[in-house]
């Protein structure tokens, strides 16, 4: 590999409060990128502020700053960055926390697998390098109220899916008055909705009588990149919303009770979002998914698919 | 047992009969008890004792009635005997006798049947008179003959005056010396004669016409009048004799004797009369008494039965409450057991989380540096000979590094998955990977002294809370290893029955007898040493398998081993088919 210009390569930062990690990720991506360090959160930031990068990777637990930390300042203070988290372990709040405030782009734990890191890094660096609209780059946190109201006047359909009828109600009143909401009790039911109407964002439950509503959803997202989904669950739970990171790019995970301005604010962003996706579709780069890997889960999104396909074509 | 013990010593019987406390009550009462009773008894004996004998009073009174005769018969007797000009009646000895008898006899009779002074003293007096009566006699007697005596002397002188008149110059005396003698004789027979003042108009004639001194003449006058003088004697002796005051005595002794008597029926007629107003009273107080007894035993009676049905609510209350407490007891030990149950998972988690940090941070570097390593030897120019075969070594032992690294991670893994504590409470769950995973916890308590049999039948998924269905096959397969002893074989299989998944665990173990697999499911039953076993964990198994809507059963011969037969619900089959049948058709 020819390096002819160390400026020209793309540029990550990886946080690791074991500086063993920091020499064994710089050995393996320094021939491809230029790898920058830091040993803490504070450290990191110092960095964020001194240059831009294409990718942040950190570690969840550090002493003093956790790596979410690291990746909302991340996500502040450099939009156009794509975050990645990189721990050994992860309890619930952390991986919910990543989802809904680093909003990473993938959530990968140690032991790592050199290939498949290498591979995650450069999708995420190909995602960096797409260019990114201003007002699609901004932390939506950032934007103002008027353009907020904007996105919400675009009346975005919204389907709800969830097994129970009173909670589908409840979502109808709250969210009903701003735009059309279609609700589904089942996925077969809510894929017809998608065929006939335009719709947006999907408030999922994430316990569908029982099927993998992330297979579901990555499937979706497969057909239609730009539905932002949002899942509300009663029953989080730390290895579904790893999956629902790296196989779904859910845009929020929400957990039951929700209460109604929150809801409202999530569902206003969503629509901001599908919105921005649908004038910029490159940008759906940016939340692209990884294939499952195993074979079996991956004949069944697959599977899921075909379901997809032919209920659509029908 | 103990329930039937404690309701049969709770309280000693009452004494039946208790001494009566003297109170002031009491003594009151005891009191009016004795005067009514003395009472009683005074009333009886005015009634019935002294009763007077209807005979004795009948002799009394025939007494009297002889008495009167007698009396009578005195008198009557002295004036027979004047008239019969006998000097002294024939009866007199006799019927003084007779007098002196009956007077003995009445004092007899009446002192006998006990009188009063009402009677006593007329009693007295008539014996006073009777005596005085009888000893008059004497002189009324002797005056009876001197009468006698001179009379006969007048009648004698008469005879002789008028013998001697026969001469015819004292014819003209004749008729009034008859008329003198006939007018004596009559005063001397008469009881009381009138003709006094004839006698003395002829006395004095006869004095007149014999002037001369006639002799004869002058002894007849002087027997008249000596005569005359023992009659009037007699007469009034007589007279005196007959007012002694016998009889009115004997009438007065007669009329106190009735009055008596009457007086005592009459007192005895109100005696009886105030037994029977008394009696009336008693009985009436008696009836009293006895409903007031009546009412008494019966508000006795009442109050105990309401004593005993309180006792038997008590009873029923004491057997409730305790049933409650049991109840209650059963619920906090089965919640320790869970919160046991639940802490142990906790820190369980807490550790897997914090030793799964610690290992995969080194585990990371070191892995990912191997492979690393392994790509640079890889990619080396092709070297000669000598150091081709050290590079083949090296890359040998790296992927020997490579593979325990991978086994070490597995092992991470499969902690986490065992503790679960990143995962939500239900999810759907192979149960086939959840004995496979309990049987690599648990593999050093069977490595190479237990063989493990396994027949996995495809199962349907099991909505459960993995960690917890992963510590009931831990559990029971510790306790397998725990009842084998040196080597031995541990059965696990599984298969589907009825949208239900079997799981069978089975060891060759020491076994059970009954009494103990009875007791199994009980939270702090052990047989294991005290302080070798919480005697939790089949509690905790069975409580977690109710849970899950599942049953536990099991089979157990001393000797032979044990099985443990556990039956789950399967997840319906309604939402998992379609999925299923869709995948097929998309695989073929």
């Amino acid at each position: 590999m020819n390096i002819a210009n160390p400026i020209s390569k793309p540029r990550v930062l990886f946080v690791d409060d074991e500086p063993r990690v920091l020499v064994a990720l710089k050995v393996i991506f320094r021939d491809h990128y230029d790898v920058q360090t830091a040993t803490s959160g504070a450290a990191a930031i110092e960095a964020l502020q001194a240059q831009t990068f294409d990718v942040v990777v950190s570690d969840q637990r550090m002493p003093g700053m956790t790596g979410i930390e690291v990746l909302r300042s991340a996500k502040q203070l450099q939009p156009k960055s794509m975050r990645i988290l990189l721990t050994g372990y992860s309890d619930l709040n952390a991986t919910v926390d990543a989802i809904n405030e680093g909003e990473v782009f993938r959530f990968v734990t140690k032991p790592w697998s050199n290939d498949k890191l290498r591979a995650t890094l450069a999708s995420a660096v190909e995602a960096a390098t797409t260019d990114v609209p201003p007002e699609a780059a901004a932390p939506i946190e950032a934007l103002p109220d008027a353009q907020l109201r904007e996105g919400s006047q675009s009346a975005v359909g919204v389907l709800v899916l969830d097994p129970d009828a009173e909670t589908r109600t409840a979502l109808k009143n709250t969210l009903g008055r701003e735009r059309p909401v279609y609700c589904a009790a089942s996925l077969d039911e809510g894929l017809g909705l998608l065929a006939s109407h335009r719709i947006g964002v999907i408030v999922a439950e994430l316990m569908l009588e029982g099927e993998d509503l992330s297979l579901a959803l990555g499937a979706l997202r497969l057909h239609d990149p730009s539905l932002v989904a949002i899942v509300l669950t009663s029953q989080a739970d730390a290895q579904r919303a790893i999956t629902l990171i790296n196989q779904s790019q859910v845009y929020r995970l929400l957990r039951k009770p929700v209460s109604d301005p929150l809801l409202r604010g999530t569902v206003n962003l969503a629509s901001q979002r599908f919105t921005t996706l649908s004038k910029h579709p490159e940008l759906v780069r940016r939340n692209e998914t990884e294939m499952p890997a195993e074979p079996a889960a991956r004949t069944a999104s697959i599977g899921m698919l075909a379901r997809i396909k032919r209920l659509l074509l029908r | 047992m103990a329930l039937s013990r404690m309701a049969s010593g709770g309280y000693s019987p009452e004494p039946l009969f208790r001494l009566p406390q003297l109170s002031l009550r009491n003594l009151a009462l005891l009191v009016a008890a004795t005067l009514a009773i003395g009472l009683l008894a005074s009333l009886l004996r005015m009634s019935w004792g002294h009763a007077i004998d209807p005979t004795q009073q009948l002799r009394g009174l025939e007494q009297l009635a002889t008495a009167a005769r007698l009396d009578a018969a005195l008198d009557q007797s002295f004036e027979s005997a004047r008239l019969a000009l006998d000097a002294e009646p024939a009866e007199l000895p006799d019927l003084v006798q007779r007098i002196d008898a009956t007077r003995q006899g009445l004092q007899d009779s009446f002192t006998r049947s006990g009188v009063d002074a009402s009677v006593s003293v007329p009693l007295r007096n008539y014996i006073n008179a009777a005596r005085d009566k009888t000893a008059a006699t004497t002189e009324l007697k002797r005056s009876l003959g001197t009468f006698v005596t001179a009379f006969k002397a007048m009648q004698q002188q008469g005879d002789s005056t008028l013998a001697a008149l026969q001469s015819a110059d004292d014819a003209p005396l004749r008729r009034p010396v008859m008329a003198l003698v006939s007018a004596a004789t009559s005063y001397g027979i008469q009881s009381v004669p009138g003709n006094g003042a004839d006698i003395d108009q002829l006395l004095a004639t006869i004095d007149a016409a014999s002037s001369r001194d006639h002799a004869v003449l002058s002894k007849l006058t002087a027997a008249v009048r000596t005569m005359r003088s023992a009659k009037d004697s007699l007469q009034r002796q007589l007279a005196a004799f007959r007012a002694m005051p016998t009889a009115s005595s004997l009438q007065q002794l007669r009329n106190a004797s009735l009055d008596y008597s009457r007086n005592e029926e009459l007192r005895r007629e109100r005696g009886r009369t105030m037994l029977g107003v008394y009696t009336a009273a008693l009985f009436v107080a008696f009836g009293a008494l006895a409903l007031w007894l009546r009412k008494s035993f019966s508000d006795l009676d009442r109050a105990n039965a309401n004593l005993q049905q309180a006792n038997e609510g008590l009873e029923q209350g004491i057997a409730e409450r305790t049933r409650d407490l049991s109840e209650a007891l059963d619920n906090l030990r089965m919640q320790q057991a869970q919160l046991i149950q639940s802490e142990k998972m906790a820190s369980l988690g807490q550790m897997v989380a914090g030793v799964a940090h610690e290992i995969n941070t080194p585990l990371g570097y070191a892995q990912s540096n191997v492979q690393t390593v392994r790509e640079v030897l890889s990619g080396m120019e092709e070297p000669d000979a000598g150091k081709r075969e050290s590079l083949d070594e090296a890359g040998m032992l790296l992927a020997d590094a490579e593979h325990g690294m991978e086994r070490i991670s597995e092992l991470v893994l499969t902690l986490k998955d065992f503790s679960r504590v990143d995962r939500s409470r239900t999810e759907p769950f192979n149960v086939n990977e959840a004995l496979e995973s309990a049987l690599k916890i648990c593999n050093n308590q069977l490595k190479g002294r237990i063989d493990v049999e396994r027949d996995y039948a495809e199962l349907p998924q099991v909505p459960c809370a993995p960690s917890e269905l992963n510590q009931v096959f831990l559990n029971l397969m510790t306790n397998a290893a725990q009842a084998i002893e040196g080597p031995g074989l541990l059965k696990i299989s599984t298969c589907a029955v009825d949208n239900r998944v079997e799981v069978r665990i089975r060891d060759n173990g020491c076994g059970m007898d009954p009494d103990v697999q009875a007791h199994i499911f009980e939270p702090f039953f052990t047989t294991k040493p005290i302080g070798q076993g919480t005697g939790l964990g089949l509690s905790i198994v069975f409580r977690i398998i109710e849970n899950h809507q599942g049953q536990i059963k099991v089979q157990s011969t001393p000797g032979e081993g044990t099985e443990f037969l556990i039956s789950l619900p399967a997840v319906p089959k309604r939402a998992a088919s379609p999925a299923g049948s869709t995948m097929e058709q998309a695989g073929s």
